[in-house]
């Protein structure tokens, strides 16, 4: 009893890990070893991101984490920025509508506002996504002006100096960062109606559901626990942070979910030629075609297990040649630090 | 010619031709040098009995065969008490003969060696002790039986045949004619010999003639001695003596036969005199070129030389130009090493008693120095005229004698006064040694020499040792009961510094007393102590002449003295000669002996008679009258004790001793171990070979010195990385070379020997020690640093005048490519700085009402320049790649990096190491490429055809992968991100802040042309818009002050902006409304008093009264600041109330700025709060009031 009690306190995600899993590639029903790996992984990383984004905060002279200090760490992926600087924009805009037009515009700030994607799938005109039925005119004049309150960051050009232009309506310049940004997104949107083209109804609102599977959203608090933020940072982080740190655990199970699925299919390829009974087998199977009722599970559904995941994790946290190009020729031990996924 | 004829004999080995040879070569003085006195004196014996024909039991030989076989037996025969010794071994008819031969020969042989110790030591009251030291002095060192003839032989041969050849030859080049002579001689003897050996029966004859011819001898040996003695008087005349005693056999040798019975072998005995041995040697003279030797002194001993003959001093000369055909080897080392040290640790403990008591000495030199001065002016009266030249100086400034007395020769030329000379004499005299003492007359000398000999003696490590420090008790544990009076060497140096001598002869005595305990305590008369012993001692005796007879006395009595010799005999220091007049030059030796005090220690053995063979019975007798004022120092005894059981090689001959010996060292402590074992190497040969001892002791520091180096390096058996290298240099080469080319002076170990020689000071180069040098240098002799300087300074000076070009140096940087851009992006950045610096500026002056003037200095940029760094790199004679140029150049290439990404400035240190990484970097993409290029490796060589060969480009992109770069195309999109994007970026920024400046400036210049806002606003700030507005913007041209502002002109609408800006910010607003509510005009303001406020409805009284009140107390202020109070209204119903518009800056309400976004959050809400209804005319009238009351 108090096993379980004491791994339901320890692994309090399993649901919302299935989900993104699925949402990223997944079918099967994963274990619980997996998901639960998963979140120990996950948990890592978060107390990786705190205490560095803490560190610099602290070189700043300051002891609360602001958004800026996270997104620091993970500067070096321009895409995910670009990504986490769209989810951010969209978050604004959702809370400026909510505080602008609290009463009068409810019905327009509904689900879709508050699903970025889906919105932004309308936005950007794709088509098929049934969902996007309500997306007016009005809606998208209001992407359209609340979109440019974008997040700037402070190693941009502009901060070096010590004047900033005001902010005017001309933004040609800066959007190829996001013109790439939206152009990786839009690859996304893409796989994911390739997914989503066969879905029944009833599926499709599965598959809705999952996407909104996240650590923090409407459970701060149980995030907080989660990994111990108390004790990790000296000062409570703003709510922006902690939504910064939901859409970075969203990401990091996708990835992961997604070299393991890279990492099961090359297994499962080598497990074919390297078994001499493949042959046989395949033969055998040529033979009945048919499938019955109680046949054993395909091949295929077989789930991503630990030993997937942790495989993945290795080779997400191989280190770059980059770095340790300049330590050539000079032997030494390379001092590592985990990896942000 | 002649060196092919004289192989000749060494490859037959022809003994009788040898023996000519060497005979030839012994008148000649060629022996005189390789051999110590006694062996000398022995060769001289054999080769004058050399012919002597023994036919007996059975042999048949002459004693040269048996001598040049090895197979001579020596035997000594020390007088009477060896009588019965000699008796035994004298089978032959001759040895009855010889007894009175031996006992004259004895009696003779003590009057020479008595006699030159007389020569030296003058007093006639230690005579005796002088001659028991003598005694011991001339112990013999050589040693019965075979090996010392084995030895000798062994010597003579090598001499014979390594040098004669060489001797030969030399001298025989000066003449032809000389050297055809010389062979002819040898050749002649040669021929004479060979028929010799036909003739048996005139051998035999002359056996019987040189038999019979014994009683004769005597009587001339007894000439002979007298010869000796007035040689040495003369040496000079020796030398035409020399043929003489050579012609005379001597009689104090007899030769017997000696059969061992147990291997039936006969030897021949020869019999000899221990005094024939140890008596002073006469050396034939050398016919060589004597000016090339005679002018070097003594190596070792140095000052010394004076006293010995010019023999001696030729010897060592001779000896020491031979050290460079010998090759020496390392065994001695250690002992070398070993007593060197042991005087170094004793030197320290030395200093270290003597750091105790410095106070004391300098006191009373300091003290003595201000009593000088006075003296100097008291005494007046002095009739010598170089008297009156001491008294400038005082009396004690003995050592400037010579000094003073060429300035007194030359004192008419001077035009110095006294008061001049005694000014310079006193400077000079600040200089003196530490023994100077104004009270002490003559002190400063005695202790100078004396000081010299004492370290000269210290020094002299091959012997030294054993005396420098205290024999302990440990050591020798009876020595206290046998000596009572200890000495050693550093007693003597302690007594030195503590001015304890009062004259010559104690300092004397003191040393001699330590020979003479070592040589009573160590009675057995084959101890190897007493050959160190004896060493030293006479050492001493040739150094002891050197200290002048100088009596210390004090400067009081002195001058009571020569007080009342001035009144006795005015006369008496005449002028004539400097000598006479000098204080202690002229009186101290008189005075010496005038008021020599009794010998401070009445132990002096002057009864002593000396007997050699009673040495014990002498110490006894000597034991009561001795003092024991000595304490004793356990270490120090130690040391000595240790030395005096070392069983040494020597004793090999005698087993029964060695055994006592080795039991006796075995009961010592382990610490001696170490001492024993190595002092157990001591051999007899090097005792006995003069060359090698010479070269010993001559080398002995230096030797010392580079073991020591190199033992510090190799310590613990590794390389100790902190000590000095051992490596190889110029000079040393240069040495090399020297030492091979130079066969006749020692080169010297130090880098100004270039064209100095050894002088007995600096250390001698030793070959055998030089592991690095023994490379010959390079023949091309390089460019010396001047010839260099010069080509450089005309190339350069070609250069500036034009008259040569040289290209770009490859620092220069292209303005293309990379650079460009890079140049771009700074300068971009330069003018977003610019710009960037107007806009606060212009924010500075919309808040501050003023501005200092140091505030509108715009920064100071500096356009980025690129230079050719170092174009000289070009000149032909530079190094095209130096490294600090290189350094430099990249530095400065980082440098534009980090301000193309946005760093104003760098630290010098950070700038510095971010070179250094990207020194590394490259360092390592270009290791990594030379990896890859020189690698054996398969895959590149590989020649089958499945295997591409790597190609370049290969080994390129593989470089670059493994150095963190991808592929290319991470370089390229690196470009693209990062500089051409870049650029963009900046020049779209630009152009924003240019447009936001543009705006910030509008509403200061509306009245101004709308053109000047299209870009280059720049001139708002320098100035450059007064042609826009009108040349003459202030009225200066109008008034002609112009020339007198000059510039002023350009500069100053800055300012005048300043106001214009700063006012315009607050007034923006209204003119903005006011030009709203143009639409409805008409519409008067109503004016508002006091008094009317309750027409107004009720819910807006309180506000208008609050109103009221304020309007009242700003009326009342603005009243009172024109002085017009009374204008005030009395009534307070007639206050107007002000509009908001009108109060002072301070007190209006700032307005609710709209914000970018064009919206005011919060009017609608709270409009729909505030849920009451107005009139639309009173609402438009008062719109804004109501929003205040609002906020």
């Amino acid at each position: 009893m108090t096993d379980t009690k004491d791994k339901d306190h320890k692994y309090r995600y399993r649901m919302e890990i299935q989900q993104m899993m699925f949402v990223s590639g997944e079918t099967n029903d994963p274990p619980v070893e997996t998901t639960s790996l998963i979140e120990d992984i996950v948990r890592s990383q978060v107390v990786e991101i705190v205490l560095h984004s803490s560190q610099t905060a602290l070189s700043r002279g300051t002891k609360s984490i602001v958004p800026e200090d996270v997104i620091f760490l993970i500067r070096h992926d321009k895409a995910k920025v670009n990504r986490l600087r769209t989810y951010l924009s969209w978050k604004d805009v959702r809370k400026n509508a909510k505080d602008q037009q609290s009463g009068d515009l409810a019905d327009i700030g509904g689900d879709d506002l508050l699903d970025n994607s889906t919105s932004q799938v309308a936005a950007s005109g794709a088509p098929g996504a049934p969902g996007s039925s309500s997306s007016t005119s009005m809606d998208s004049k209001m992407l359209s002006k609340y979109k440019k309150s974008k997040i700037r960051l402070p190693w941009e050009l502009q901060f070096v100096f010590t004047e900033q232009p005001l902010d005017t309506n001309e933004d040609d310049a800066e959007d190829e960062d996001e013109r790439a940004a939206t152009l990786a997104s839009l690859k996304r949107l893409k796989t994911n109606d390739e997914r989503t083209k066969d879905m029944t109804k009833e599926e499709y609102v599965h598959w809705s559901e999952c996407r909104q599977a996240s650590f923090t959203f409407r459970k701060a608090k149980r995030f907080r626990e989660w990994c111990g933020l108390s004790h990790l940072a000296e000062s409570r982080p703003s709510d922006d942070v902690i939504d910064i740190l939901g859409f970075l655990t969203f990401e990091m199970v996708c990835s992961i979910t997604e070299e393991a699925l890279i990492v099961k299919m090359l297994e499962e390829q080598n497990g074919d030629l390297a078994s001499s009974t493949t042959t046989i087998q395949k033969l055998q199977e040529s033979h009945r075609k048919r499938k019955h009722l109680f046949d054993g599970p395909d091949k295929d559904v077989r789930p991503i297990t630990s030993s997937h995941v942790l495989e993945a994790w290795r080779r997400l946290q191989k280190r770059n040649v980059e770095k340790k190009a300049i330590r050539n020729f000079q032997g030494g031990k390379l001092r590592s630090r985990v990896q942000l996924i | 010619m002649a060196n092919e004829r004289a192989l000749q004999y060494f490859v037959t080995s022809d003994n009788q031709r040898l023996y000519d040879l060497a005979v030839k070569l012994f008148s000649l003085g060629f022996f005189n040098c390789y051999f110590t006195p006694q062996q000398f004196q022995l060769l001289s014996v054999i080769l004058e009995n050399g012919k002597l024909r023994i036919e007996e039991d059975g042999l048949v030989s002459t004693v040269w065969d048996e001598f040049i076989k090895g197979r001579l037996v020596l035997q000594f025969n020390k007088g009477d008490g060896e009588k019965e010794g000699t008796k035994h071994t004298v089978d032959n008819v001759k040895g009855v003969e010889n007894k009175d031969d031996i006992e004259l020969s004895k009696e003779n042989g003590h009057s020479p060696d008595s006699s030159s110790a007389d020569h030296d030591i003058t007093d006639s009251d230690n005579v005796g002790r002088e001659e028991t030291l003598d005694d011991q002095f001339s112990e013999l060192y050589l040693k019965d039986g075979v090996s010392t003839s084995q030895f000798m032989c062994a010597k003579l041969r090598y001499l014979l045949f390594e040098q004669a050849i060489d001797y030969l030859y030399t001298n025989s080049s000066m003449s032809d004619a000389e050297e055809f002579n010389l062979l002819q001689d040898v050749d002649d003897m040669n021929e004479e010999k060979e028929e010799t050996p036909k003739a048996t029966t005139p051998q035999n004859v002359r056996e019987i003639d040189n038999d019979y011819d014994d009683d004769e001898d005597e009587d001339e040996d007894e000439n002979d001695q007298e010869m000796k003695d007035a040689s040495r008087k003369d040496p000079l005349k020796t030398e035409d003596n020399e043929p003489s005693s050579e012609s005379q056999p001597t009689s104090n040798v007899f030769i017997s036969v000696h059969t061992d019975e147990s291997s039936l072998s006969k030897s021949l005995v020869l019999n000899l005199l221990t005094s024939t041995v140890t008596s002073k040697p006469e050396y034939p003279v050398e016919q060589l070129k004597g000016s090339e030797v005679i002018g070097t002194s003594h190596p070792l001993l140095g000052t010394a030389s004076a006293i010995e003959s010019k023999l001696e001093k030729r010897n060592e000369a001779r000896l020491i130009k031979n050290f460079s055909k010998i090759y020496h080897q390392f065994d001695k080392d250690e002992r070398n090493f070993l007593k060197r040290r042991k005087l170094e640790i004793s030197n320290k403990q030395f200093l270290d008693q003597d750091n105790n008591d410095p106070k004391d000495r300098s006191s009373s030199n300091s003290a003595s120095d201000e009593e000088s001065n006075l003296n100097n002016s008291e005494k007046t009266s002095q009739p010598s005229s170089v008297n009156k030249l001491m008294q400038l100086g005082g009396a004690a400034n003995l050592s400037l004698k010579h000094l003073l007395s060429k300035v007194e020769e030359n004192r008419e030329k001077l035009n110095l006064s006294d008061l001049d000379l005694r000014s310079l004499i006193m400077d000079v005299r600040k200089n003196r040694s530490k023994w100077a003492s104004d009270d002490k007359i003559g002190q400063e000398e005695l202790y100078e020499a004396c000081e010299k000999v004492v370290l000269e003696l210290r020094g002299y490590t091959e012997h030294s040792t054993a005396f420098l420090n205290r024999v302990s008790k440990r050591e020798a544990p009876n020595y206290y009961q046998i000596i009572k009076k200890p000495m050693d060497l550093n007693t003597v140096m302690k007594k030195l510094k503590s001015f304890q001598y009062k004259s010559k002869q104690e300092f004397v005595d003191d040393l001699m007393l330590i020979w003479k305990n070592c040589l009573t305590y160590n009675s057995d008369p084959s101890h190897f102590i007493r050959v160190h012993a004896v060493a030293m001692q006479k050492k001493t005796l040739s150094l002891i002449p050197l200290i002048p007879e100088i009596v210390i006395r004090d400067r009081s009595e002195l001058e009571k003295d020569e007080v009342e010799n001035v009144v006795e005999t005015p006369q008496s220091s005449s002028i004539g000669t400097p000598m006479t007049t000098r204080v202690a030059g002229g009186k101290g030796p008189k005075k010496g002996r005038t008021h020599r005090e009794p010998p401070t220690r009445p132990e002096t053995p002057d009864g002593v008679p000396g007997e050699d063979s009673s040495q014990v019975s002498k110490a006894e007798q000597d034991s009561p009258a001795k003092v024991l004022d000595a304490t004793e120092d356990d270490s120090s005894k130690e040391k000595e004790k240790d030395m005096s059981n070392v069983p040494t090689q020597e004793q090999k001959n005698e087993k029964t001793e060695k055994d006592d010996d080795y039991q006796e060292g075995a009961e010592d402590e382990e610490e001696d171990e170490d001492d024993n074992t190595n002092l157990e190497e001591d051999s007899t040969e090097d005792e006995d070979d003069l060359e090698v001892q010479t070269w010993n002791s001559l080398t002995s520091n230096a030797r010392y010195k580079i073991c020591e180096k190199r033992r510090n390096l190799f310590k613990e058996n590794k390389i100790q990385p902190n000590e000095e290298a051992i490596y190889r240099d110029t000079y040393q080469m240069e040495n090399f070379m020297h030492y091979l080319g130079d066969d006749v002076r020692i080169v010297l170990n130090t880098p100004m020997s270039r064209y100095q020689y050894y002088d007995g000071n600096e250390d001698p180069y030793l070959i055998e020690y030089d592991i690095s040098g023994g490379i010959p240098g390079l023949k091309y002799s390089g460019v010396s640093p001047d010839e260099g300087d010069l080509e450089d300074n005309m190339l350069v000076d070609q250069l500036m005048r034009g008259e040569s070009s040289i290209g770009e140096s490859g620092f220069a940087r292209k303005p293309t490519g990379m650079n460009k851009k890079f140049n771009e992006i700074i300068h971009l950045m330069q003018q977003i700085r610019r710009i960037c610096f107007k806009i606060s500026l212009i924010r500075q002056m919309q808040t501050q009402q003023f501005l200092h003037h140091t505030q509108m200095k715009p920064p100071d940029i500096n356009e980025i320049q690129d230079i050719d760094v170092d174009q000289l790199s070009n000149l032909p004679n530079r190094d095209k790649l130096d490294s600090d140029v290189s350094y430099n150049s990249l530095k400065r290439s980082i440098s534009k990096i980090l301000m193309a990404n946005g760093f104003e400035s760098t630290a010098p240190f950070c700038s510095d190491v971010i070179t250094q990484i990207a020194e590394n970097y490259f360092g390592n993409l270009v290791k990594t490429l030379k990896n890859h290029i020189e690698s054996k490796s398969i895959n590149k060589v590989m020649g089958d055809a499945k295997f591409q060969k790597v190609s370049n480009k290969d080994i390129l992109l593989l470089s670059l992968l493994e150095n963190g770069v991808e592929s290319p195309d991470a370089l390229y999109e690196y470009y693209n991100e990062n500089i051409v994007k870049q650029i963009s970026k900046l020049e779209g920024l630009k152009s924003r802040l240019s447009s936001f400046l543009a705006e910030l400036l509008r509403p200061g210049l509306q009245d101004l042309n709308e053109r000047q806002f299209n870009d280059n606003s720049d001139e708002f700030l320098t100035g450059n818009f007064s042609s826009e507005i009108g040349d003459d913007f202030f009225g200066f041209r109008e008034l002609g002050l112009e020339k007198e502002f000059g510039l002023l002109t350009s500069t100053v609408p800055l300012h005048l902006l300043h106001s214009r800006l700063n006012s315009s910010i607050f007034n923006s607003n209204h003119e903005v409304s006011q030009l709203k509510f143009d639409d409805i005009q008409g519409e008067e303001k109503e004016q508002l008093y006091k008094r009317e406020i309750p027409q107004h409805i009720k819910l807006i009284q309180p506000f208008l009264y609050n109103i009221a009140e304020k309007s009242k107390t700003i009326h009342y202020k603005q009243l009172k600041k024109l002085n017009e109070l009374q204008k005030m209204p009395e009534n307070d119903d007639d206050i107007l109330l002000i509009e908001d518009e009108d109060l002072p800056l301070k007190q209006r309400n700032t307005r609710p700025r709209v914000p970018p976004t064009g919206k005011i959050p919060n009017v609608k809400k709270k409009a729909v709060n505030g849920a009451y209804f107005l009139d639309p005319a009173i609402f438009s009238a008062n719109n804004q009031v109501k929003v205040e009351g609002d906020t």
